[in-house]
């Protein structure tokens, strides 16, 4: 990553955090079953290229930060490193033949809607089964969790493919 | 030996995903203990001053609850001092007069032994396993650790840890949460637990067999702990049931308190808190 990407993902990096700490964090809809963290976007849409080290310590302070506001110590972190050790391994399977170009960051405007979803739903899965499984942390709750972590992780999905048409429509052809 | 090195190099990614994962698992079980938690938890300044500034503009769209919770208060405090005015014109009144307040307000017996410092609410959640409440104050306000939260629909939570402005403090929807109370109709002891994962209802423990209970008896705080004043609501029974294999009831009761409009609360301070303590613990050795 260049100098002025990396800037703009730190950017990025606090809009997401304000959002889902200001706003997300209030949301909560039937009964609690739906909750929407939008914050794994900035994992999961950070450029394909990214060193599979530096994202897993970017995860996991994502995750810590979400921790100290959500008073939920480690779980967050613990779900965030899950979704970020398999990005690399859900790359390989949902890549197109000619493979993704590493310089790029995944767009909705590029990849279009079947393959963006295609990449971006197992890993939100993927944390927000981690995130409700462990958060439950009783063997009682997990079909409870199960459905929990589905439920959401369908909202969240929405918001973020929301916030692809809202704000990414611009540079379907350009690279950030 | 670079061999070695050769391996942890081609395994880097996993080891790195392995010892974070450990990490968390470590924050995860270790929760608890609070050296570190005052900087990792919502009452650390940053956290609690961005929650303090959101609830300040979300609390305007919640004044015509929160005036008319306050003007219920007002009016069972106001009773109170007709009574008290009348205990004092005549002296046989006296006794059942207090008798009656104690009644009226939380039920308390014993008033002087507690004093309350009104707080407010500025995060709260009620739909996970572990829910915590952040107050807009802290040590500097007389605020430590362990005292109770209470509303005057009865028992919220518990101070967790404290800093200079803020305070976190567990829900009574936290699955750590244990409460002493009794049967309010028998003076039976028992222990509220949450572990319903429902924030409308909890359940009561060691309530024995022999005892009758029926929906719709009151479960109160015991006063045993100087947590929280003898007498302070917990709940009305909703479901009771004996079943052969377990030496206790099943009891399910309703909360009393309606955690989605938690927006004021009372920390209660035991004045007497030290002294009892240090009391038990002689008597122990």
């Amino acid at each position: 990553m260049g100098r002025e990407t990396w800037l703009k993902q730190v950017g990025v990096f606090f809009v997401y955090l304000f959002a889902q700490v200001v706003f997300c964090r209030n949301l909560t809809f039937f009964e609690g079953n739906v909750m929407i963290f939008p914050y794994v976007a900035f994992l999961v849409l950070l450029p394909f290229g990214a060193n599979n080290m530096k994202l897993l310590n970017i995860a996991f302070a994502m995750g810590l930060i979400m921790d100290i506001f959500y008073d939920s110590i480690g779980i967050h972190s613990a779900a965030c490193v899950g979704m970020a050790f398999t990005r690399y391994q859900i790359m390989k399977v949902t890549a197109p033949s000619s493979g993704y170009d590493l310089s790029d960051v995944p767009l909705i405007g590029q990849m279009g809607f079947g393959s963006f979803v295609t990449f971006v739903i197992p890993q939100v899965l993927i944390h927000h089964i981690l995130l409700f499984c462990i958060e439950a942390a009783d063997w009682g709750f997990m079909p409870k969790a199960l459905l929990r972590a589905f439920l959401s992780s369908i909202a969240t999905l929405l918001i973020i493919l929301a916030i692809q048409y809202l704000f990414y429509r611009g540079f379907s052809k350009r690279r950030i | 030996m670079s061999q070695l090195f050769a391996i942890i190099f081609r395994y880097r990614v996993f080891l790195l995903f392995v010892f974070l994962e450990f990490v968390a698992a470590g924050l995860v079980v270790n929760n608890n203990s609070y050296q570190r938690s005052i900087v990792l938890s919502s009452s650390n300044t940053f956290v609690g001053g961005i929650y303090n500034t959101t609830s300040n503009i979300s609390q305007y769209f919640n004044l015509t609850e929160v005036n008319e919770g306050l003007l219920d208060e007002n009016a069972i405090l106001r009773k109170q001092i007709e009574l008290l005015q009348i205990g004092e014109s005549t002296d046989s009144l006296k006794t059942t007069a207090k008798e009656h307040i104690t009644n009226l307000f939380y039920g308390m017996s014993d008033t002087v032994a507690y004093d309350f410092i009104p707080a407010r609410v500025i995060n709260n959640s009620m739909y996970r396993s572990a829910n915590y409440i952040t107050l807009n104050k802290g040590r500097k306000d007389g605020i430590v650790e362990g005292m109770g939260l209470m509303t005057k629909e009865g028992v919220v939570g518990q101070v967790k840890t404290v800093s200079d402005h803020f305070s976190t403090c567990y829900s009574l929807l936290h699955r750590d949460m244990n409460v002493s109370s009794e049967l309010k109709r028998t003076g039976d002891l028992c222990t509220v637990k949450w572990d319903t994962q429902d924030p409308a209802t909890a359940s009561v423990n060691y309530l024995p067999l022999h005892l009758d209970i029926n929906v719709g008896d009151t479960i109160t705080t015991s006063g045993f702990n100087t947590v929280y004043p003898e007498g302070v609501m917990l709940g009305v029974v909703s479901e009771a049931s004996r079943v052969p294999s377990e030496r206790f009831w099943l009891v399910t009761i309703d909360v009393s308190v309606d955690f989605s409009k938690l927006h004021h609360v009372y920390v209660t301070k035991s004045l007497f808190r030290a002294e009892k303590d240090s009391l038990e613990q002689i008597a122990e050795e």
